[in-house]
C-alpha cells in the first residue's frame, strides 16, 4: 500500500446549508460512519482469508495470531499503540487538509522533514530535560509547516494544484534528507550510516509502560485528536477552514479570504505531518534514520479516508492499521504467514474505501432532506 | 437512525463474505498445519531465527544469504530455521524481541540499519545469543556487547583478488566502480580492488561513483552505461540489489563488456558478461556462529573474517573458466595474503 490516490470522500454540501459530514460522535452520520468503518475493515479481513488459504496457511490461525499478537499481550498492545501513533498523527494531517478542500499528498515529505529537524535538534542542541523534547518537536513541526508553505502559497496565489506540488516536493524532501545523512553529509552520524547521531537523553520521548517500547508520543497523538476536533468544530478558524473546503466562493461572499485560509490549512497540515515524524524519531528510533518511514504519509491517506476524515474516526482507523502492523510479527512467527499478507489486507481496505465512495453517494442521495 | 433497509445490502454482503471465508477456512484446516514455513531438521530443538531488513527474503542479497545459512544450520545441527521479515524500520525491535521470546538459540540480524535495534534487545536479554553481520553492536561507551557476535568481513581481501582478475582482463585499462553508498564495507571493496588492480596492471585506472542506495537498478544501469560509453570495459558493482542494472547494461551491449559482482556469484544474470565476484560468505558466517552456539563455544565481540577463514574470495563457480595465467595470479595472491606477504589496504 504505497501511493493511493482517491479523491476526498466528501458528501456534496446539502442544499439546506447544513455542514457536510459533521463530526458528531453519535447520531445519524456517526452511526453510518461506524457501520461503514467496521464493514470496510471486516470485508477486507474476510476477502483476505481465501488469499491466506491459497498462500498455504489457515486463515483462522492467521487471524488468531494477528489479534493475539497485537492485542493479546502487554507487549503486543504496546506495539500496536506504537504503530498507531505515526499513522494517527499523519492521518490527522491529511484530514485537516481534506477539510480545507486540499489534498495534501506531501504528508510523507513533510513528515521526513519534521523527523530530520527534530532528530537534529535532539542530537545537537543542549537544553534542559522537558524543554529539549518540546523544542525538538516544535522545531520539527515548524520546519514541516514551512515546507508545506511552498505548495500553500503556490496554490493560494498562483492557482498551482497542490496535488502536483506536494507530490513533487516529496521527492525534493527525500533527496534533501538522504543527501544530508549520506556519507560526508552535514548531519550524518559517525557510527551509523544513513542516520543522524543519537538524540540526547533529554530529547527522548519517555517510555511510559516498562518494559515495552510504548512512549509518550501516544499521549501527544491523543491530545492532538482532541485539539484537532476542537479546532475544526468549535473554533471560528476551524469553521472558516471547513467553509473554504466546502465552498470557497460562498466563503468569499461571507467575508472570508479563501487564500489566507488555504495557506493556513496547508501549513497546519504540514505541522501535524512534521509532528508525526518528530514523534517517531524521538520516541521510537532515537535518531533520524533516512528510511525510518515506510510511507506513513501515504498510508495516512487511507487512514484518513477510512476514518471518514473525522479526528475520532482517524484515531479508530489508525488503531486498526496499527493492529495489522504489530500483529504481523506474530503472524509470521507463529502462523508462518508472510508479512506481505498485511500489505494485501491494507490494500483491500483501501480498495473498499474507494468502493465506499460510490456506496456513500448512493446512501446520501436516498437520505431525506 | 438510519433505517435498517439501507444497511441491509452491506450486511448481506458481509454475511456472504463471512460464509465464503468460513468455507475456505475449514477446507484448508485439514491440509495445513500451523507452521508453514520453518524448515525442520533432525536432532535437538534449536531455533535459528533471522530478522530481515526491509528488503526481505528474495532480495538475492544479504537476506537470502543469511537465510541460506539459517536453513543449513537447521539441517546440519538440527532444530528449525525461520525468518521474520521486517517491513518497516520500527519493526526491527519487536521482531528481534519476538525471536528471543520464542526461545531462539541464535538471533541473526541483517542489514546496516538494524544495529541500534540489536543493541536495544541484546541489552534487555543478556542470556540470548545474537549475530550481527557487518556491524559492530556496542554499548554507549563503544564496548562490543558480550552476547552479540559482531561479524565483519575483510571485503578488501576478496576485492583484491577481483582486482587482479580485472587488471589482467581489461583491454582499455579503464574500469568503473558503481558503489551503493560510501559506507565502510563498500569502501573496503573499493580499496582492496584498487590495490589488486595496481599490483598487476599499474596503468589501469578506476573511476568511482556512488548510486546513493542499494536498491536502485535504474540508476546503476545508467552509471554503468556512462562508464562503458567512456571506454571502460569492466564495471565493478557494489550496489546491492541495484547492481542488477549493471548486468542489464552489459548484457545489452554484448560480449567484451564485463561486470564484476559482489557477495555471491551472479553469473546467471549475464552469463557472457560476468567476469567474477568479490564474494562474502554471509551464509558461512551464520553457520559458524550457529555451530558455536551448538557446541557451547559461542563468543560475543567482534569477529573479523577474511581470506584466512575462507570467508571472502572470488566466485569459485566460474573461476575454472578464467584463463590459466589469471588463475595462477589469483592463486599466488591468495597465498601471499594468507601468509601475510601482502597486506591489503582497507581504507
Amino acid at each position: 500500500m504505497s501511493t493511493v490516490i482517491v479523491p476526498p470522500v466528501e458528501t456534496p454540501p446539502p442544499k439546506g446549508g447544513r455542514p457536510p459530514a459533521t463530526a458528531a460522535l453519535v447520531g445519524r452520520h456517526g452511526v453510518r460512519t461506524v457501520v461503514l468503518f467496521v464493514g470496510t475493515a471486516l470485508a477486507a479481513l474476510v476477502v483476505a482469508a481465501p488469499i491466506i488459504a491459497i498462500a498455504g496457511a489457515n486463515p483462522l490461525d492467521a487471524y488468531r495470531a494477528l489479534f493475539e499478537g497485537s492485542l493479546g499481550s502487554q507487549r503486543g498492545l504496546a506495539e500496536t499503540l506504537v504503530a498507531t501513533t505515526p499513522l494517527l498523527v499523519a492521518g490527522l494531517a491529511v484530514s485537516v487538509a481534506f477539510r480545507g478542500g486540499l489534498f495534501n499528498i506531501g504528508v510523507e515529505g513533510q513528515l521526513v522533514i519534521g523527523g530530520l529537524v527534530a532528530g537534529t535538534i535532539g542530537a545537537q542542541a543542549t537544553l534542559p530535560p522537558v524543554v529539549h523534547v518540546v523544542v525538538a518537536m516544535a522545531g520539527g513541526a515548524a520546519a514541516a509547516a514551512a515546507w508545506a508553505l511552498i505548495p500553500a502559497l503556490l496554490k493560494a496565489y498562483r492557482g498551482v494544484h497542490e496535488v502536483i506540488t506536494t507530490i513533487m516536493l516529496n521527492y525534493v524532501a527525500f533527496a534533501l534528507s538522504t543527501y544530508l545523512v549520506s556519507p560526508g553529509g552535514l548531519l550524518v552520524s559517525k557510527t551509523q550510516p544513513s542516520a543522524t547521531e543519537k538524540v540526547k537523553d533529554t530529547a527522548v520521548l519517555p517510555r511510559v509502560w516498562a518494559p515495552t517500547r510504548l512512549h509518550a508520543g501516544i499521549f501527544v497523538a491523543g491530545a492532538l485528536v482532541a485539539v484537532t476536533w476542537w479546532f475544526l468544530f468549535r473554533t471560528r478558524a476551524g469553521y472558516r477552514l471547513r467553509m473554504v473546503g466546502g465552498n470557497p466562493t460562498a466563503a468569499r461572499f461571507n467575508g472570508i479570504d479563501p487564500r489566507r485560509v488555504t495557506v493556513q490549512t496547508m501549513c497546519l497540515s504540514g505541522a501535524l505531518a512534521g509532528l508525526a515524524g518528530a514523534i517517531e524519531v524521538l520516541g521510537v528510533h532515537l535518531r533520524y534514520f533516512d528510511s525510518f518511514s515506510p510511507g506513513y504519509g501515504f498510508d495516512a491517506i487511507a487512514v484518513a479516508l477510512l476514518g471518514a476524515i473525522t479526528p475520532v474516526g482517524v484515531a479508530a482507523s489508525a488503531l486498526f492499521f496499527g493492529v495489522l502492523r504489530s500483529g504481523s510479527v506474530l503472524l509470521q512467527a507463529r502462523a508462518g504467514v508472510s508479512r506481505d499478507m498485511i500489505t494485501v489486507i491494507s490494500g483491500l481496505v483501501v480498495a473498499f474505501v474507494a468502493a465506499r465512495v460510490v456506496l456513500e453517494r448512493r446512501l446520501s442521495r436516498k437520505e431525506p432532506r | 437512525m438510519t433505517p435498517l433497509r439501507r444497511r441491509a445490502p452491506i450486511a448481506g454482503l458481509l454475511v456472504a463474505l463471512a460464509l465464503l471465508a468460513a468455507a475456505c477456512g475449514s477446507s484448508s484446516n485439514s491440509s495445513n498445519s500451523a507452521d508453514a514455513s520453518p524448515t525442520t531438521g533432525a536432532g535437538k530443538d534449536y531455533q535459528w531465527v533471522m530478522v530481515t531488513d526491509q528488503a526481505g527474503l528474495g532480495d538475492q542479497g544479504f537476506n537470502d544469504l543469511a537465510y541460506a545459512g539459517i536453513t543449513k544450520s537447521a539441517k546440519d545441527l538440527g532444530g528449525t530455521g525461520k525468518a521474520l521479515e521486517s517491513s518497516e524500520q520500527a519493526q526491527y525491535v519487536p521482531n528481534l524481541q519476538q525471536a528471543v521470546d520464542d526461545g531462539a538459540s541464535l538471533v541473526v540480524g541483517v542489514g546496516f540499519l538494524i544495529t541500534d535495534a540489536i543493541v536495544e534487545v541484546a541489552q534487555a536479554s543478556p542470556n540470548a545469543h545474537f549475530l550481527s553481520i557487518d556491524n559492530v553492536a556496542a554499548d554507549k561507551d563503544g564496548t562490543p556487547l558480550p552476547n552479540v557476535a559482531s561479524v565483519t568481513f575483510k571485503e578488501n581481501e576478496g576485492a583484491y583478488l577481483a582486482g587482479v582478475i580485472a587488471g589482467l582482463t581489461t583491454k582499455t585499462n579503464k574500469i568503473g566502480f558503481a558503489g551503493g553508498l560510501e559506507i565502510p564495507p563498500v569502501v573496503r571493496f573499493l580499496k582492496g580492488f584498487q590495490a589488486g588492480l595496481k599490483s598487476v596492471n599499474p596503468k589501469a585506472t578506476v573511476n568511482v561513483a556512488y548510486v546513493g542506495g542499494f536498491g536502485d537498478a535504474a540508476k546503476t544501469k545508467e552509471l554503468a552505461a556512462g562508464y562503458y560509453d567512456d571506454g571502460a570495459d569492466i564495471v565493478f558493482e557494489v550496489a546491492g540489489a541495484g547492481g542488477l542494472g549493471a548486468y542489464e547494461e552489459a548484457k545489452a551491449r554484448g560480449a567484451g563488456h564485463w561486470v564484476i559482482g559482489t557477495d555471491t556469484c551472479k553469473d546467471a544474470l549475464a552469463p557472457d558478461n560476468f567476469l567474477t565476484s568479490a564474494t562474502k560468505d554471509v551464509s558461512g558466517a551464520v553457520e559458524r556462529e550457529a555451530k558455536a552456539v551448538a557446541d557451547g563455544s559461542f563468543k560475543g565481540g567482534v569477529h573479523n573474517l577474511g581470506l584466512a577463514e575462507d570467508s571472502v574470495g572470488v566466485c569459485q563457480k566460474t573461476f575454472g573458466s578464467l584463463p590459466k595465467t589469471i588463475q595462477d595470479a589469483v592463486t599466488k595472491a591468495t597465498a601471499d595474503i594468507k601468509s601475510g606477504a601482502i597486506t591489503v589496504p582497507a581504507q
